[in-house]
């Protein structure tokens, strides 16, 4: 069993804000869920995870002025890992200086996966992906 | 002579009467006188010098009529010449003496007076009387004839067997030489042409044998230079002391032979003229008619003329008779006869009859007319041509409806063209427009482009593009590929307005317009507005874009919590675990169509991006394959590689087109058949083949094996499902990376799917 990990987990769609959730935490780890961009960092600002999951196309604040927010705000306090549906993923997530991108619709393992990876302190910031057969 | 003495004996007597004769033949007057100075005998020519009968001239009567030159009075008898000489016994020549008779004038005579000596003694004397003018004459004679013939004006000329005797200074010049004396003793047919030399032969050795009379003839000489003369030669044979002698004059007459040969020619130039001109007009196809005046009788028909009146001669007739009902033709004729100006008339409305008792018909003539008369007093006659036009003035009109007809069916082609939706455009080989209907001005002036000619840079100005917003150069144009004998069917292309604004959309099909020997002559394009369809399209493939992002979640949801129940919840049981598989099976499949419809509509807003990556194309192959082998263990995956091949592309997309190709040669292929997959380079390429032995493709559905929504087993046993739309995003992905695919299948035997890449350099 690894160590926990605490992760935020920002999606405006509220059932896979409760799959995740559910997911991660059978896996041993702290989830925390914000619908948007500002939820999320209120969040933060009380507890700083020890990785966001951020889903990019969100109402209120979507993920890329989240992250602008939240570099500003706090530095690489936590590695982001950018969910998305959009077909340029990787893209998006060297944009706002992403540490992983997951695209959507994904495996759970590979979700789990990008938790582990991008919290590794061995490699921090290393670029993981979903692989995934077309 | 013998001495004069009486003769007894009658052989004595006929000597002295052949002795008188002898005399009397003499030329001259000869006196012979006795030895006492008596004139014993006188001849005729004595008598007739000093106008006695010569019985009667005795000494005396002769000293009376004698005067001395240079003396005066008759001479005394001791002075009388023969008595002279008797005494001195010493001749005497050439004394000159006058001779006065009563009757006519004196004659001057010379005299040449001789003692006769006989054994010694002087027996008498004789004296002859040569009158000395005739004496003169004699001994000059054959120098003044030879200075007559010299200076002879003509030629003169002698020649005696063959060869010339003489020739004068005329014959001499004649003949071109300068001395006659060159040409003595020359052969005579050296002078004549060599054609005629046989001829002139014969003929002198004829007028030699008849001794025939003067012959006149001409003849044909040649000259010492060469030329041939021409002279009139009167020539005749003369019997002379040395042998027959031909002797001729001759007379240059090659000017007038010249005139006159010049004068036949010209003279058979007329008439070979003339017989030219009457052809002429007796075959001309045109009526030819010469009508005297005042009343204008046909006077030369030609058969032509006659034939436009058959059964009727005209020959003769006055043209009041020929054609009465033709009076106002009378009145132009008439008017040329007396006036003198030509008539012209064209396509004149005739009705004739075309043969004996025949309908009447309505025929076309052209007339010209014109005055022929030699001088003012007479009344001339009138030529006219006439020549039948109906042929031609029934083309004209027949011309002129076929123009009509033509006009009018332009105008309807022009019309249908007008409203017709599409464009229709006809292009010129060089890019000129010929034929733009109405959409087309439209269209034209909507894109901005100009409407007398296509060239490069007015096309490049619209930015052509295909559907997929990759830009066409000029020659894949469809209209320039026409030009070039292609054929294009509904392709379609995006244009950019020359505002820069808006984009149209027109669907262009183009042909080449096949002019004499199969050349390409042109091309014709119809061209559709097609930007609202586009546009519907564009939406639509939005709205699927659209929909299938906002099912990506949803999807993850179900396929999330179908996984994380069935690995949370131990001991669940079999039948929901089955149902919950099913739940995950179910969204898998829905993913997978998202998926597509996601890269599909992408490809189609031309939003596919596309890496640019140095990928080992057999390593990904070697991966691909690997991975397809493992999926299905059913199936021999066989990999060739000959070398490493390395291009520049994305990487997931070229995955996805081995897989997709791979897929599908393991899914029509029967279960353990063997798929072959092989990675070569070659010319600049790499090529990756991709060979099944499975159901293969029906002829009928390859043609469109790469179209979208195309499925070629639809309805067959082998239907698999599946949107038609795997080999549509392959051949899209290749060609973006500058590619090419292909295919070889036989139905039932298996097919071969082949792509190609540009090698990295």
């Amino acid at each position: 069993m690894r160590a926990a990990r605490r992760v935020l987990f920002v999606d405006d769609d509220q059932d896979l804000r409760e799959l995740v959730a559910a997911f991660l935490r059978s896996e041993g780890h702290d989830v925390a869920t914000a619908a948007e961009g500002r939820e999320a960092l209120d969040l933060v600002a009380r507890a700083m995870p020890d990785v966001i999951l951020l889903d990019m196309r969100m109402p209120v604040m979507d993920g890329r002025e989240f992250a602008a927010r939240f570099h500003e705000r706090h530095g690489p306090a936590a590695p982001i890992v950018v969910i998305t549906a959009s077909e340029d993923a990787r893209a998006r997530a060297e944009e706002i200086g992403a540490a992983a991108w997951l695209s959507k619709p994904f495996e759970l393992d590979a979700l789990l996966a990008a938790v582990i990876t991008a919290t590794e302190p061995a490699a921090p910031g290393r670029a993981t992906r979903a692989a995934r057969a077309g | 002579m013998a001495a004069y003495r009486p003769m007894g004996s009658s052989a004595q007597a006929s000597r002295l009467r052949l002795l008188e004769s002898g005399l009397e033949s003499a030329r001259d007057a000869v006196i012979v006188a006795d030895a006492l100075g008596r004139i014993v005998h006188a001849n005729r020519q004595a008598g007739r010098l000093f106008g006695l009968p010569p019985r009667e001239l005795t000494s005396i009567e002769a000293g009376r009529r004698l005067r001395r030159a240079g003396a005066f009075g008759p001479v005394a008898e001791p002075d009388l010449p023969w008595v002279r000489v008797m005494r001195s016994g010493i001749a005497e020549a050439g004394i000159e003496y006058t001779v006065e008779c009563s009757k006519g004038k004196p004659v001057a005579v010379a005299v040449d007076a001789s003692p006769v000596v006989d054994a010694g003694a002087t027996v008498g004397a004789t004296a002859r009387f040569c009158e000395t003018h005739t004496r003169w004459a004699c001994s000059r004679i054959p120098e003044i004839v030879r200075g007559f013939l010299d200076g002879a004006a003509d030629c003169v000329f002698v020649h005696q067997g063959g060869r010339v005797r003489y020739i004068n200074h005329a014959g001499a010049a004649l003949l071109g030489y300068d001395e006659a004396e060159d040409l003595i003793d020359r052969p005579v047919l050296d002078f004549v042409h060599p054609d005629d030399r046989a001829e002139v032969a014969a003929r002198i050795r004829s007028m030699l044998e008849d001794a025939a009379v003067a012959v006149l003839r001409e003849e044909r000489l040649l000259r010492r230079d060469g030329q041939t003369l021409w002279a009139a030669i009167t020539a005749f044979p003369w019997v002379g002391e040395r042998g027959t002698v031909v002797v001729g004059v001759a007379h240059d007459i090659t000017a007038r032979r010249a005139a006159e040969a010049e004068r036949d020619h010209l003279l058979r130039a007329q008439e070979a003229q003339r017989r030219l001109l009457t052809s002429i007009v007796e075959l001309a196809p045109v009526g030819i008619g010469l009508l005297r005046g005042p009343d204008l009788v046909f006077e030369i028909v030609n058969p032509a003329l006659q034939a436009l009146a058959p059964g009727f001669p005209l020959a003769g007739k006055a043209f009041a008779e020929v054609a009465p009902e033709m009076p106002w033709i009378r009145a132009q004729l008439e008017r040329v006869l007396e006036t003198g100006e030509p008539w012209h008339a064209s396509d004149v409305a005739i009705r004739i009859q075309r043969s004996p008792g025949g309908p009447l018909e309505d025929a076309y003539f052209s007339y010209a007319c014109a005055r022929v008369r030699l001088s003012a007093q007479e009344p001339g006659a009138v030529l006219g041509v006439v020549i039948e036009t109906t042929e031609t003035a029934r083309a004209r009109e027949r011309i002129a409806t076929l123009a009509e007809a033509h006009r009018r069916s332009a105008a309807e082609c022009a019309a249908v063209l007008d409203h017709i939706v599409e464009a229709v455009v006809a292009i010129g080989p060089g890019g000129e427009l010929r034929i733009l209907n109405q959409s087309a001005r439209h269209l034209f002036d909507a894109l901005g482009a100009p409407t007398d000619r296509i060239d490069p840079r007015s096309v490049e100005a619209l930015q052509p593009r295909d559907r997929h917003e990759r830009r066409l150069a000029y020659d894949q144009m469809p209209f320039a590929r026409a030009l070039a004998g292609e054929t294009a069917t509904n392709e379609e292309i995006v244009l950019r307005c020359r505002d820069g604004h808006r984009d149209v959309h027109v669907r262009v099909s183009a042909a080449p317009i096949r002019a004499e020997g199969d050349r390409v002559g042109g091309a014709v394009m119809v061209l559709a507005d097609v930007s609202e369809t586009a546009e519907l399209e564009r939406i639509e493939d939005e709205f699927i874009h659209m929909a299938a992002h906002e099912l990506k979640t949803p999807v993850t949801v179900v396929k999330g919590y179908a996984l994380h129940l069935l690995r949370s919840a131990a001991g669940l049981p079999p039948e929901q675990r089955r149902a919950l598989e099913a739940i995950d099976r179910g969204a898998e499949r829905i993913d997978r169509i998202v998926r597509d419809f996601l890269d599909v509509s992408m490809s189609e807003l031309g939003r596919l991006k596309l890496r640019r990556d140095r990928i080992r194309l057999d390593q990904l192959a070697a991966e691909t394959t690997a991975r397809a082998a493992a999926a299905s263990t059913r199936h021999r995956i066989e990999l060739t590689v000959t070398g490493p091949a390395c291009v520049e592309g994305d990487r997931e997309r070229l995955e996805q087109v081995l897989g997709r190709l791979l897929d599908n040669a393991v899914r029509y292929s029967p279960s353990g058949g063997a798929v072959e997959v092989r990675v070569a380079t070659e010319r600049g390429s790499a090529v990756v083949t991709i060979t099944d032995h499975g159901v293969g493709i029906a002829p009928r559905a390859q043609g469109a094996m790469f179209e979208r929504f195309h499925r070629p087993h639809a309805g067959t046993a082998y239907d698999y499902g599946g949107l038609g739309i795997g080999l549509y995003l392959c051949k899209y992905i290749v060609e973006a990376h500058g590619g090419e695919i292909g295919f070889e299948s036989v139905e039932g035997r298996g097919s071969t799917f082949h792509f190609t890449l540009p090698l990295a350099p």
